[in-house]
């Protein structure tokens, strides 16, 4: 079954971020990303951690308090997981993905709008849950996992 | 607030699917079951109580505004309110349809509903003026910031508090919704996006912890500190006079087949006065996100909250059909029991046992607005407790930091 969100403490860490500039590196792009841009919670230790089965791990910070956890292989991001008092501008999140996340989400809301969000297309995979002061999400790209990496163990819902 | 709204031509649908449902197959599984629907007394629950000055009348009927706006549908399990404004040469406006959540915190009213004379003094932020991207998973409620005094039933704040005004379609006060706001989906900060003027968040919290900008001319610019919690858009409640530690809904059992409405009764304070002491109540102190632990089919849900701004409960629930929305659509009546309610706070007392009822929503009369089994399909880790869990029920939120002879908030306490 899936694995409940692990919420960890948020850190009260203030981060030194200029303006709207990305805060992770995004869902397909490189997770050296996050170095070249500086600007990642010292705090939360952002040393690429192992995780089992070869994935590499980072975590980051945003302005916004929301806890960015990215999950890498031969260097591309290829999930995250994310939670936060406010939902994290999905573009900055999911990157080329975005407009893929856009469009799917005109067509969900057309039908009526819901609660909890749950978006599988062939390209990508969104769920987000929570309210307000307590937002969670993930996101993946299924094309971009490796083989054998197992989501449900890295808290990212299939 | 999350809601997810039925339209009219849902009626005969409805009738079509009532006749095919005869003789349905059976839930199965040991911890859900087919019995028979609840009765209930519709004209009782549609009756007006009696209020007391440290209390209000929640509404839940149909907005007549979205009734005949371009896009109509049923105001389904949206609680209203009336909520007063006064600016700060005492001019007041009282706004109806002020849908309560108490997954939220902070009132958020739309522009296009204020008059003119009501001059709300704008928030600054340095040399620019404060504006806030409201998120929700439905959308964004992009507006500015703005002091106001908020009166409800008998009860006023002790000054002027900063509400967001949302919904400025003239652009009168503030520029459009910057792109990382605007990245958020829809703009549901709007008549037909809430279902009513506003959206009055009293949820166990008081500071509402958004994404703010500072905005100067026709540029705002992301706060890469948030604004202090002071200045942040915040729950009214906890600035009143007096009645100012919690609030508690109280919503009349309805029929299994739903109501065309129902009035329950908004009560400020905990006990503070004789109408809102806990005595009875089964109480649940809240995690610091508000959460507890709810357990269903042997599967914990560790992120689970109370939510009046959700118009279904949203949940998990395997091997039951869904329709293309996510609605969940039972071939008859189904009973969830046992539902497991567990603080996450380590001294807690013990677990509270409750149900879940859930119907199709196309066995509903659809111009009904009242519905205490609705469900639709929810995330693993959480269970959202929306409206349809109220009725019947009194349910008290304790504010953060608040503390009364049954424990301290943030704490939700149920009878």
């Amino acid at each position: 079954m899936l694995l409940p969100f692990p919420r960890t403490a948020f850190l009260a860490a203030t981060l030194m971020l200029a303006g709207a500039n990305p805060l992770f590196a995004a869902l397909g792009a490189p997770a050296a990303d996050i170095q070249r841009e500086g600007q990642v919670a010292a705090p939360l230790g952002h040393q690429l951690v192992q995780v089992p089965q070869g994935v590499q791990q980072q975590t980051v910070l945003t302005s916004q308090n929301v806890t960015v956890t990215e999950y890498s292989s031969g260097g591309i991001v290829f999930a995250v997981r994310w939670e936060g008092p406010v939902i994290p501008d999905q573009q900055l999140l999911l990157g080329t993905y975005f407009p893929e996340y856009a469009s799917a989400m005109q067509t969900h809301t057309s039908m009526g709008r819901n609660a909890p969000v749950q978006l599988h297309t062939p390209k990508l995979v969104v769920h987000m849950q929570g309210h307000m002061r307590a937002y969670t999400g993930t996101a993946y790209a299924p094309a971009l996992v490796p083989n054998g990496v197992s989501l449900s163990a890295l808290g990212i819902d299939p | 607030m999350s809601a997810r709204f039925r339209r009219f031509p849902h009626l005969i649908a409805a009738v079509a699917l009532l006749l095919a449902g005869c003789g349905g197959g059976g839930g199965g599984g040991s911890s859900t079951s087919s019995v028979p629907i609840p009765t209930g007394d519709c004209n009782a629950a549609a009756t007006a109580p009696s209020v007391a000055s440290n209390q209000t009348l929640i509404s839940v009927a149909q907005n007549p505004a979205v009734a005949t706006s371009s896009n109509p549908y049923t105001t389904v399990n949206l609680p209203f309110v009336s909520v007063t404004l006064c600016d700060g040469n005492q001019h007041c406006q009282t706004i109806d349809h002020v849908v309560v959540d108490t997954g939220s915190y902070g009132l958020r009213v739309l522009h296009s509903v204020l008059q003119p004379q009501l001059a709300l003094n704008p928030s600054t932020s340095g040399a620019g003026t404060l504006a806030e991207c409201a998120s929700f998973l439905s959308g964004y409620m992009w507006g500015g910031v703005f002091s106001a005094t908020v009166q409800i039933g008998g009860e006023t704040t002790t000054r002027a508090i900063p509400v967001e005004i949302i919904d400025d379609d003239n652009a009168l006060t503030l520029p459009p919704a910057p792109v990382s706001c605007s990245n958020g989906g829809t703009n549901i900060g709007t008549l037909n996006g809430i279902g009513g003027n506003g959206l009055l968040g009293l949820g166990l919290f008081v500071a509402d912890e958004g994404t703010y900008y500072s905005c100067s001319g026709a540029n705002c610019s992301l706060m890469s500190v948030s604004p202090p919690a002071s200045s942040q858009v915040s729950n009214p409640v906890a600035f009143f006079y007096a009645d100012n530690n919690g609030a508690i809904l109280q919503m009349p059992a309805i029929s299994g087949m739903g109501c065309p409405s129902a009035t329950g009764t908004l009560t400020f304070g905990i006990n503070t006065q004789a109408n809102n002491n806990l005595q009875g109540y089964s109480v649940m102190p809240a995690d610091g996100y508000g959460d507890f632990t709810a357990t269903y089919n042997g599967m914990p849900s560790p992120s689970s909250y109370l939510d009046s701004g959700s118009n279904y409960n949203f949940l998990v629930i395997p091997g039951m059909g869904t329709d293309g929305q996510g609605d969940y659509t039972p071939p008859q009546y189904t009973l969830l029991s046992p539902v497991m309610l567990t603080s996450n706070v380590l001294t807690a007392p013990s677990s509270i046992q409750t149900s879940i009822g859930v119907i199709s929503p196309y066995a509903i009369n659809s111009t009904y607005t009242a519905i205490n089994d609705i469900a639709g399909m929810g995330n693993s880790g959480a269970i959202d407790f929306g409206m349809p869990f109220f009725y019947g029920k009194s349910i008290a939120f304790l504010l953060n930091g608040a503390s009364v002879a049954q424990g301290s908030g943030p704490l939700y306490a149920l009878h």
